[in-house]
């Protein structure tokens, strides 16, 4: 088990490498000069030559890059060109509204996900089937801050039901904090629960099938429990897996629908890092979002074994 | 007499059993009515995009209206007989800026589409056939596959100071690795195969290998997974404008007039509800076009989704 541990850890290594080249890369493939994309368009000759001077622009490029990540490792991410502030102590300011909302959404996403997957699997090819596959082809096309316009009109302008925008901090109690991301988080769960339907119900396919399902039957078991506790806990490692691969989707969105309900999170540090053209802001959420994505698939890849004790290292 | 009798037996001896038809022929339908029973929402998608496509190609026949014309005397109309669908806060016609975005939403889908398959197909194949590739290549994607499509592209876009070509690259980065892994695995899955062996000792090359034996075998996968792929650039390409990290503002796209009309959405829903319904209706059908194609070429792929 520790062995494994090691190893997948290991394995992130070359993935959280590449990243790094490609962020850092960036700055020189593009047009221009390095020292001009991070110090911004109103830079002085001498904000300029600090720049040069701290990155060493004449050093080879492999140099450059491995300092680079050295300062990157112990938590400097630069600073913003707009505030003057430390990108880390931006992120760190904007941090609670993004991840609550992640959060939120996480559990609505397989709230609604996981039991319609199951019921769908049951109810192979019937209508209840169809509506679930046609609700998922619907939830994978109507971009999130479509989704996130109609709910705000609906049940913010029209029936009052939560705020149309903004942000409570969690300081102010945890619940207004929460009724406050309600509809956003329901806009940014509709591809997610949908991503967690789709697999949930084609993993349940194949579980419904195989002969344990039939022996729990025979001897009297009730449907529920068939469904939800001896084929469910056999689906554990592929919904597992989809649910890592989808933060992809929640960061992506997260984006998006804090710019939609005005939330001032990551999303929107990043949004107006880019009407600012603030590149340091930009390279600095994009290594942490990166970072954070990789995270959480490596813990998910470690739980598959409580999750599964079939699966041993 | 009796001969004649045995030359023409008496029909009911011959007449068949009237047993219930269980093997009645299949009237196999071709052509249009085939595809109609058999994949009804397929062809409601396709129809969904070829009008799509011909109001890109017809814009200027569709409105009178410049796009871009200024007229600030009409800002913030609602939708009228004059403004189908109202006007924006400078006053430009919705209607004749909608129909012009849908140019820009196809041709950075296709165009997408069509670049992240050719650039994934290519790696793709490098690594499924060369070994000591195989690693690097797939390190090189895991990494690109580790950064969220939006913020990678984002990123992108702030180093080339965005127009429509950039954004097309951009999305195409983030898009091909999964291009790129999904041909990796038809590749190594297809090389074990004994027609390989085959093709191997009648001494063809591998060149004539990759590209007659193997490509051929990834093509259904690879149509279904590049429609997939223009319906998540078009979101994409949506999301980029609406955040201003897209297309610049000067021309009209589906996520540019949702951005001009994001400050005003609480009083003039209009002006980002029809865009609104333009996307999602775009994209929706390239996705049920895509399903569609999905269930008629690999219908082992659809049973389980």
């Amino acid at each position: 088990m520790l062995n494994y541990i090691v190893k997948r850890i290991a394995a992130t290594i070359p993935v959280v490498i590449v990243v790094g080249l490609f962020i850092f890369g960036l700055l020189f493939v593009a047009p221009g000069d390095p020292a001009t994309i991070l110090a911004g368009e109103q830079a002085t000759a001498q904000d300029l030559a600090q720049i040069r001077q701290e990155l060493g622009l004449d050093r080879p490029f492999l140099v450059q890059f491995f300092e680079w990540s050295g300062q990157v490792a112990q938590g400097n991410l630069g600073r913003s060109i707009f505030s003057k502030q430390p990108v880390t102590v931006l992120i760190a300011q904007r941090l609670e509204p993004t991840l609550l909302l992640m959060a939120l959404t996480m559990v609505i996403s397989v709230l609604v996900g996981v039991p319609l997957g199951v019921i769908a699997a049951f109810k192979h090819g019937g209508r209840l089937d169809t509506f679930v596959m046609s609700a998922s082809v619907l939830g994978f096309s109507v971009p999130v801050f479509v989704v996130g316009y109609i709910l705000a009109y609906v049940f913010a302008l029209q029936l009052g039901w939560f705020p149309a925008q903004g942000y409570t901090p969690i300081a102010e109690g945890f619940w207004r904090a929460v009724r406050s991301l309600t509809l956003p988080a329901i806009a940014l769960s509709g591809v997610y629960s949908a991503l967690i339907a789709r697999t949930g119900r084609a993993a349940m396919l194949d579980i419904l099938s195989q002969d344990y399902i039939r022996t729990a039957r025979a001897k009297g078991v009730s449907q529920w429990t068939v469904l939800f506790v001896h084929a469910l806990r056999a689906c554990g490692v592929p919904l597992l897996t989809v649910i890592g691969m989808g933060v992809a989707l929640l960061i992506g969105g997260a984006v998006v629908t804090e710019t939609v309900f005005s939330i001032p999170g990551l999303g929107r540090l990043t949004v107006d890092a880019i009407l600012q053209r603030d590149y340091p802001v930009i390279q600095g959420v994009v290594i942490f979002f990166s970072f954070l994505y990789v995270l959480v698939n490596l813990v998910i890849d470690l739980l598959y074994t409580f999750v599964d004790p079939r699966i041993r290292y | 007499m009796n001969t004649t009798a045995l030359q023409h037996p008496p029909r009911e001896l011959v007449a068949a059993p009237d047993l219930p038809d269980i093997f009645a022929p299949r009237r196999s339908l071709r052509g249009f009515a085939g595809l109609w029973r058999k994949h009804p929402t397929m062809v409601i998608a396709s129809a969904v995009l070829l009008l799509l496509v011909l109001i890109a190609i017809c814009a200027p026949l569709l409105t009178s209206i410049d796009p871009n014309a200024l007229s600030p005397a009409r800002r913030s109309r609602a939708p009228s007989a004059e403004h189908w669908f109202g006007t924006d806060k400078l006053g430009r016609d919705i209607y004749a800026r909608i129909i012009y975005g849908a140019r820009v939403s196809l041709i950075v889908g296709f165009t997408v589409a069509l670049l992240a398959t050719v650039a994934g197909t290519l790696l793709g194949l490098v690594a499924g056939f060369i070994r000591w590739a195989d690693s690097l290549v797939m390190r090189v994607m895991d990494g690109l596959m580790a950064i969220p499509s939006i913020l990678l592209a984002i990123a992108l876009v702030a180093v080339t100071q965005g127009g429509m070509a950039n954004v097309i690259i951009a999305l195409t980065i983030a898009e091909f690795p999964r291009v790129c892994r999904l041909v990796r695995s038809v590749v190594l899955s297809i090389r074990e195969l004994p027609f390989i062996d085959g093709a191997v000792t009648s001494g063809n090359s591998t060149a004539r290998i990759v590209f007659r034996h193997v490509l051929p075998n990834t093509v259904s996968a690879l149509t279904v997974q590049a429609t997939y792929i223009c319906a998540s650039a078009m979101v994409l390409e949506a999301i980029l404008s609406f955040i201003g990290a897209g297309v610049p503002t000067t021309i009209p796209t589906w996520g540019n007039i949702m951005a001009d009309g994001r400050s005003l959405w609480q009083v003039k829903p209009h002006m980002v509800f029809f865009p609104a319904v333009f996307l999602s209706i775009t994209v929706l059908a390239v996705n049920l076009l895509g399903d569609g194609l999905r269930d008629a070429l690999d219908p082992r792929l659809a049973k389980g989704l």
